[in-house]
């Protein structure tokens, strides 16, 4: 038995494409080596025989040329354990034989093309081989990425947090991905609750299908249905093609309904039908389409308290219930501000090619005292305006710069009169509009003259 | 396309294919004629001893390795020969005459070839 084994297992190079030549013609692998040589990217093996292919396919090439008739095995069975046990490997048969219904089956067997030996074959072979190995490129790409996604997702790793309340949900969302389960998210805005139901999608095994997060808050109450269940074409004006909706979308994968508090109650008992009998039906159809999808519920609000007051349907909350995920506040989460400060800099630092910065004890300091209405969210917008505003490798108290809120609550906290508040705002708006009497009028509503008055009395 | 004048016939084949192939590489050429020389006696020797023995399926095999290198040596004539071996032999009954017949004749043309390529890369 000849086996002609070139190059392979020394000179393997990062980023060359492994090509298998299995082919038992001796001439013909020798014109289609020179060839495929030409393209120094290529890193060429030469097989004369199925066997001693087969001993070398965890090598994984990217694309193999199979001669569809091999001393030892036939090039279609080979074909078929190929495509079996490595279903990215590309594989070209090639066949000195033109035979339409042979290369019919060959094609529906997996091959990504069936070339004739002539004398164009080399031609057509480099091409094939070129743009088999693309498709191969991709996938592999895809399969890094996907992969990528799932490592980013990974719990410890992209939440992160040290301090027990994070300790609890770590523990509920490793509990939450074993089981296909509902899961309900509850948490202040910022609190990462999109973040916790990729986390428990990527970890869960239907990470490699789609996960599919909508706001219900941020569609429009009447265009809700079409988003989630599709519409045919002519449903409605301006449905001038038919569309699938979010959980078709997701099918075998996950929805993530975020601020579900806020779906209308007509909507909530379409959603309820659709989680009951695992089907959706297109708007303006009567095509009932069956979906298998897995839900994860989010909102800031405390569903139970809006069952009570007659706003969300008591039969979709219990069908919603599963693991109920609280994710705490940051003002709650002590240490973990730290941790996460300390983070988003060094990511913001390395996503735009900046040196490494460290807070001072006071800039910490005045992390830790302050409240975080936007939570996580916050922190990271505060931190970035940090970096970006400060000379220094050492971010200091005075580069901690807090939002300013109007919060109605804070605002009434000094017991004024109705017109020192008018005075308050007046001049509230002529600092932010640089003095401008004429914009601050037209802003307000209010008279040129009255501004006028209010600044000659002192008031302003 | 080169001719070689053999007893009465004329027998033609040509090395464009593999030049244009080879490019300014003249040692490939050389190589790709090197194991013609050594690749197609064995073909043939196959298909002798598959008519020796009634091993058609043997013969279909060998005759059907001998296409593509006809085709890339563009020998006349003989890329018909080897598919009409490979189809006889496939058949139920296989007509063993017939392909006694082609297997005679494509042994003199590439006698014929591999002596001229013998001489040209001597002289060469």
């Amino acid at each position: 038995m000849c086996v002609l084994f070139l190059n392979l297992g020394k000179n393997f190079k990062l980023g060359k494409s492994k090509i298998f030549i299995v082919e038992d013609d001796l001439l013909y692998s020798k014109m289609l080596n020179h060839k495929l040589s030409m393209d120094t990217e290529l890193e060429i093996s030469i097989f004369n025989d199925g066997d001693s292919f087969l001993k070398n396919i965890h090598l994984k090439p990217n694309v193999v040329t199979l001669d569809i008739r091999l001393p030892d095995i036939s090039g279609l069975e080979l074909l078929k354990k190929i495509k079996k046990d490595f279903p990215t490997i590309q594989v070209i048969v090639l066949s000195g034989q033109d035979d339409l219904a042979k290369a019919v089956e060959i094609i529906q067997s997996g091959a990504y093309d069936y070339i004739l030996k002539d004398s164009h074959s080399m031609e057509k072979i480099w091409h094939a081989v070129h743009q088999a190995n693309e498709k191969r490129e991709l996938y592999d790409e895809v399969e890094l990425l996907s992969s990528e996604i799932s490592a980013k997702y990974t719990f410890r790793k992209y939440i992160k947090g040290s301090s027990a309340p994070m300790q609890r949900v770590f523990s509920l969302l490793e509990k939450s991905s074993r089981a296909n389960i509902t899961v309900t998210i509850n948490g202040e805005t910022g609190t990462g609750k999109e973040l916790a139901a990729k986390a428990i999608h990527f970890n869960s095994d239907r990470m490699k299908k789609p996960f599919v997060a909508i706001n219900v808050a941020a569609i429009p109450k009447e265009l809700i249905e079409s988003e989630l269940f599709g519409y045919e074409k002519g449903a409605f004006t301006g449905a001038d093609q038919a569309r699938a909706g979010k959980f078709e979308e997701a099918n075998n994968g996950t929805v993530f309904l975020d601020e579900i508090g806020e779906m209308s109650l007509c909507m909530q008992s379409k959603l309820l039908r659709a989680l009951q009998e695992r089907e959706v039906i297109r708007l303006g159809s009567n095509k009932v389409i069956p979906i298998n999808v897995r839900i994860i519920v989010a909102t800031h609000r405390d569903l139970l308290q809006e069952v009570k007051e007659g706003r969300f349907r008591e039969d979709l909350y219990y069908r919603l219930l599963g693991i109920r995920l609280e994710l705490p506040p940051l003002k709650e989460r002590g240490n973990d501000i730290v941790l996460l400060a300390k983070s988003f800099v060094t990511e913001f630092c390395k996503e735009n090619k900046l040196p490494n910065k460290d807070f001072s004890q006071d800039a910490l300091e005045k992390l830790m005292h302050y409240s975080f209405p936007g939570n996580v969210r916050e922190l990271k917008a505060i931190v970035e305006v940090a970096i970006v505003m400060s000379d220094s490798t050492i971010l200091e108290a005075e580069d901690i710069l807090f939002n300013k809120r109007l919060d109605v609550d804070d605002f009434i906290q000094e017991d004024l009169t109705l017109e020192e508040y008018n005075c308050k705002i007046i001049k509230g708006y002529l600092i932010k509009h640089d003095n401008n009497v004429a914009k601050v009028s037209e802003k307000l509503q209010i008279g040129k003259s009255t501004i006028y008055r209010m600044i000659k009395e002192g008031k302003c | 396309m080169d001719f070689i004048q053999k007893d009465n016939s004329e027998i033609r084949y040509s090395l464009a294919q593999i030049e244009a192939l080879a490019g300014s590489d003249a040692a490939f050429v050389i190589e790709i004629v090197e194991t013609f020389k050594i690749a197609t006696p064995n073909y043939l020797n196959r298909i002798k001893e598959g008519l020796f023995s009634n091993d058609f399926k043997a013969i279909q095999h060998a005759a059907h390795q001998l296409k593509p290198t006809m085709d890339i040596f563009a020998i006349v004539g003989a890329m018909e020969l080897a598919r009409e071996m490979e189809k006889c032999a496939m058949q139920p009954n296989p007509n063993k005459l017939k392909i006694e017949h082609d297997f005679k004749q494509i042994k003199e043309i590439i006698a014929a070839v591999i002596e001229d390529l013998e001489i040209r890369f001597k002289k060469n």
